[in-house]
């Protein structure tokens, strides 16, 4: 079972990094194996320009040539999708947000209704679990759960087959992260 | 009645100067001048913006000179872009700095949100975020506008919203309340559709079904046209 690991820190000093860690220590312990992409240091990533050749020239390829190519494969080929970020305005970093919009032809430019909304169509019989992870230094309860009810709505478009929102504070210490974060892979039931 | 000495254009769109963020914010600031509201106007472009810190601080003075902001924006992944939010982060820096904290109080921030799906709703969490940054970096929120059924503006192909005729009729009409409201400084939170509210009730239900199957054919056919299977599955794999 693999975990790619989206880094969407700003510098090696956030509290990211620290959860980095732990989060591939933890997931070796449960025999899983994680790869993290740091993407402040991918040189070259450029940014989606919502061109849509993805969809109708190159399906399923983003047209601009770059690593965002290589780092698609990996996700819709892992089992389980960890995006980690600094807590931002209720949402992403804009470092992990690059990557994201490159996942736009991991879909399909078909539409339909689901639950009243119109959602694009799988492009992939099988997409990855999602665990996002918010690193925080405020106790903001309402932007923690505006991040909730953003991978909440993030999953709709996604077909994740499950999907967590989980926030850590500046303030927990390394033990009680690394607890949650036992429990956490426990609960989503990825040990293999 | 308000009467700004200086507005602010911040185009949002990672397409740049050629989207729907240009055309629906072109209008509502023409509207303003038509009004007499305002006596002078800048336009930033973001893509171009983000480049450098150079230019980054350059959008800072233009805000430190301005009284009203609009940010012209569209959705992706549920939530702001890429491009938008870089320079959201570097306002929210700059905010923070000693010094800086008073910066942008009584700024009045107003985005417009576009989305390529027909449900405005689907901007809420959006406009929440925008609603957030302002209330963090000091702005003054000045409501906001969600249009959904973005991609039927023209903005990506050039066109501003007077040469979609008919079809944008509604989204021309909201923004000319907005800029009415503005004015007054009654400041609300609204939501626009090309399509009336018809469109999404059950009995309504065959003819949607039938605009996405239409719309769905249209990408098949665009794709078959440049050589490529639009259902292709490129990293699968085996």
């Amino acid at each position: 079972m693999s975990v790619t690991i989206l880094n969407g820190s700003r510098n090696d000093l956030e509290q990211t990094m620290v959860v980095n860690k732990i989060l591939e220590q933890e997931f070796e312990n449960a025999g899983l194996k994680p790869e993290s992409i740091i993407l402040r240091n991918i040189e070259d990533l450029k940014h989606c320009v919502g061109c849509f050749r993805c969809w109708d020239e190159t399906p399923g390829i983003c047209i601009i040539p770059g690593p965002h190519r290589e780092i698609n494969r990996k996700i819709i080929n892992s089992d389980l999708l960890v995006y980690l970020t600094p807590l931002t305005f209720g949402g992403y970093s804009s470092e992990i947000k690059k990557m994201i919009e490159f996942q736009l032809g991991l879909l399909l430019p078909d539409m339909t209704l689901s639950s009243g909304e119109t959602h694009h169509k799988k492009r992939y019989k099988k997409y990855p679990s999602v665990l996002a992870i918010a690193t925080t230094e405020n106790q903001d309860e309402e932007e923690e759960r505006m991040f909730k009810n953003l991978i909440d709505r993030h999953a709709l478009n996604w077909y994740p087959p499950e999907h967590r929102a989980v926030i850590i504070h500046a303030k927990e210490n390394e033990k009680s992260i690394q607890d949650r974060l036992k429990r956490i892979i426990e609960e989503m039931e990825l040990r293999k | 009645m308000n009467n700004f000495k200086k507005v602010l254009l911040l185009i949002g769109s990672p397409r740049g100067i050629r989207s729907n963020s240009t055309s629906v914010g072109n209008y509502l600031v023409d509207t303003l001048k038509k009004n007499g509201t305002i006596d002078e106007t800048e336009t930033i472009v973001l893509t171009r913006t983000i480049r450098s810190d150079v230019k980054m601080e350059e959008m800072i003075a233009s805000i430190k000179k301005s009284d009203l902001i609009i940010l012209a924006s569209p959705i992706y992944d549920d939530t702001v872009s890429y491009v938008t939010l870089k320079a959201l982060e570097y306002i929210a820096e700059h905010q923070k700095k000693p010094g800086n904290e008073n910066k942008f109080n009584e700024k009045l921030l107003f985005p417009i949100a576009n989305s390529g799906f027909p449900e405005p709703e689907q901007m809420e969490m959006l406009i929440a975020l925008f609603h957030f940054f302002a209330t963090k970096t000091g702005f003054r929120w000045a409501g906001s506008l969600s249009v959904g059924s973005g991609q039927g503006l023209g903005g990506d192909k050039g066109k501003t919203l007077e040469e979609g005729g008919k079809m944008v009729k509604s989204v021309m009409e909201a923004l000319e309340k907005v800029a009415d409201s503005l004015a007054e400084g009654e400041f609300s939170d609204e939501t626009v559709g090309l399509f009336p509210d018809l469109f999404f009730k059950w009995y309504f239900r065959p003819m949607t079904k039938l605009f996405v199957w239409i719309g769905n054919k249209s990408w098949k056919k665009e794709a078959k046209s440049n050589g490529g299977n639009v259902k292709a599955k490129p990293y699968a794999k085996g």
